[in-house]
């Protein structure tokens, strides 16, 4: 999987580089050169993962876990389906808003105490609101908060 | 002026009532992200560096140093009271710290690791101050070819030493070489691999991949692990302090550590974690009751400890004398000097002296306050592990999100940070480290310069590579970098073959 995935990352690379214009000023090499050897790179270290898939991997780590399991996947996918849906609702909602109910949602499902999660999520989000945009001048989208 | 000279000077820029409150910030903040889980102390670096804009240089520098080497101690914590290493450095200590602190001798675990990375930070920090200025004086002789190669061995050496096998590092190391060729081409004003999205025109940012690959894939990792259930924080028991035998046996382990982790630390791609690993095996080896590792032997928390420390003095060398990183964690240091319009090298000690030796001297001084934070107020930071994780880390993604909208001012970023939170949490599931991937989109653009200026001058000659004894130098260190895993696996197959 890693290798063909890499091969074809390799290719489209490759193709990208290759649709590149060439334009009238440059130094002597042009834009593209580098993007080649990187290219070069990387069907290079797709036929060592292909090689080493072959042979194996030479001593099985400790830290190597695997491919994701159904299981993983589920909670993993749910979890960056929330992040995506907090990034959808960040400027449209607002920082204070988006971030209370993303908060509160995954603090309810993690941590479970609903009373808990909820002034966790609340009290978190008015707290780095009031930090960052009053302190610390960061520009925080408020959304549809009259603030 | 010599080093002793420039070290006063340095003094006299770290010891400001502003400067010492940055040391304390940076130190505070490191311990408290080396104890707890989410973000680590390259993603707290990138994170904070928005907020530190309206910061003086050398002020936010010292600060962001501090989280360097301070979440370095912080991360010995939760390898000792709950088994669980924060950073890959950790791991060793974990072995026997752990062992210790269910032996009883938290405290004691707990005091040789916080004097082992005492002693270990201080005299990596003496050897960085006798270093720096000579190594400067002879990077001034390198042009653009020695920088390519150099920059070479630099990457090279952390795709073939991070990580377990090579084509995985180098997968890692070409994925952060394209990212960073995405952009408009400085030296031509074409645009490469943009998709004609104006958001991609000035490229991808490092604080958006680092926050991701860091910060948002140890968030997924952390709550997928939350629902198998959460590891005991073993109560910390015993004097924080140590027997006369205890010290006696740790004297050498960690005069031994602090050698092995700052020639570690110099050398580009070994860093902190295989140095931890040197040390706990000479340990061991050197050890008359050596089939005792692993039941909490005092030496080999020690050991490693020191080592681990060290080696953050010893990866500072290459960065501010030559100006190219060696490890993932300094290559978001290099980025932050960039983003402060500072290029580190033997340029910047002439230019800024203030500024590296108030860099350097403020480590004095913050190895002092690390001690302190970690002695007698460790109490306070083992208290965080008990903060729910269920709490904590979706806090983290808000963090991440604030961090990175205030860079960009747009969520095209967050979305991009998304994609690199789940491209992490793959490498990990995989087993494809990230370092080699922060080292090459820090240093791409510089390695793409250096390699283009180094064929220009040279009439696209590529012997131009080959014609100075500092390239040659490079060019073997790289392929001796690239040969030494092959080799260590063709040995340990042909080991038990001839046993």
């Amino acid at each position: 999987m890693l290798p063909a995935a890499t091969l074809a990352l390799a290719v489209a690379y490759l193709a990208g580089t290759l649709a590149m214009p060439s334009p009238a000023i440059a130094d002597p090499l042009g834009p593209q050169i580098f993007p080649l050897l990187i290219a070069g790179g990387l069907l290079l270290t797709a036929l060592l993962l292909a090689l080493e898939a072959w042979h194996g991997l030479p001593a099985a780590p400790d830290t190597a876990q695997g491919p994701p399991a159904l299981q993983s996947i589920r909670v993993v996918g749910g979890i960056a389906a929330w992040t995506a849906l907090y990034i959808f609702g960040f400027e449209r909602l607002g920082f204070p808003i988006a971030t209370t109910l993303f908060l509160a949602g995954l603090m309810m499902v993690f941590h479970g105490r609903a009373w808990v999660s909820l002034a966790c999520a609340v009290g978190f989000s008015a707290g780095a609101w009031l930090l960052f945009t009053k302190l610390l001048a960061v520009r925080l989208p408020a959304g549809l908060l009259p603030l | 002026m010599d080093a002793f000279g420039y070290l006063l000077q340095g003094f006299s820029v770290a010891a400001t009532p502003a400067n010492l409150g940055y040391v304390f910030l940076g130190c505070v903040l490191g311990t408290v992200i080396g104890v707890l889980p989410g973000i680590g102390p390259a993603a707290a670096i990138a994170l904070l560096l928005p907020i530190t804009y309206g910061v003086e240089p050398t002020s936010a520098l010292i600060m962001l140093a501090g989280i360097y080497y301070g979440a370095m101690y912080g991360g010995s914590t939760t390898s000792i009271l709950i088994n669980t290493p924060g950073e890959s450095s950790s791991v060793m200590t974990a072995l026997d710290g752990y062992r210790m602190a269910r032996n009883g001798r938290a405290g004691a675990a707990l005091a040789v690791s916080a004097i082992a990375s005492f002693v270990a930070g201080t005299v990596s920090v003496i050897l960085l101050t006798l270093l720096a200025k000579p190594l400067a004086a002879f990077a001034l002789r390198f042009g653009p070819a020695e920088y390519f190669t150099l920059m070479l061995f630099a990457m090279t050496s952390v795709a073939a030493l991070t990580g377990p096998s090579l084509p995985r590092g180098l997968l890692s190391l070409f994925l952060g070489l394209m990212l960073a060729t995405v952009g408009i081409d400085l030296q031509s004003g074409q645009q490469r691999f943009t998709f004609n999205l104006p958001e991609l025109q000035d490229g991808i940012g490092f604080v958006v991949v680092v926050v991701g690959l860091f910060a948002l894939a140890e968030v997924f990792s952390g709550l997928e692990d939350l629902l198998r259930g959460r590891p005991e924080v073993v109560r910390l028991s015993g004097s924080l302090w140590l027997t006369r035998d205890e010290w006696r046996r740790s004297v050498m382990p960690i005069v031994r550590g602090t050698g092995i982790g700052f020639f570690k630390g110099v050398l580009p791609g070994a860093g902190a974690t295989i140095a931890t690993i040197v040390s706990y095996s000479v340990e061991r080896m050197l050890s008359r009751e050596r089939h005792r590792f692993g039941t909490g032997m005092i030496e080999g928390v020690a050991g490693p400890e020191a080592a681990n420390n060290a080696s953050t003095g010893g990866a500072m060398v290459p960065l501010l004398t030559l100006g190219v990183p060696g490890s993932g964690s300094t290559a978001i240091l290099l980025a932050a000097f960039i983003m402060y319009g500072l290029q580190p090298g033997p340029m910047l000690f002439e230019k800024r002296p203030d500024l590296v030796w108030g860099l350097i001297a403020s480590m004095y001084i913050g190895n002092v306050v690390l001690l302190i934070l970690n002695l007698p107020l460790v109490g306070v930071f083992v208290r965080l592990l008990r903060i729910p994780i269920g709490l904590l880390l979706p806090m983290v993604i808000s963090i991440s999100a604030i961090g990175i909208f205030a860079v960009s001012g747009n969520v095209f970023e967050l979305w991009l940070a998304l994609g690199f939170g789940l491209l992490g949490y793959l490498f990990r599931r995989l087993d494809v480290p990230v370092a080699p991937l922060v080292l090459a989109l820090v240093l791409g653009g510089m390695v793409e310069q250096s390699f283009r200026q180094a064929m220009t001058i040279s009439g696209a000659d590529p012997t131009v590579f080959l014609r100075s004894p500092i390239c040659i130098v490079f060019l073997c260190a790289s392929a001796l970098a690239l040969a030494v895993p092959v080799l260590w696996r063709l040995w340990r197959r042909a080991r038990p073959a001839s046993a």
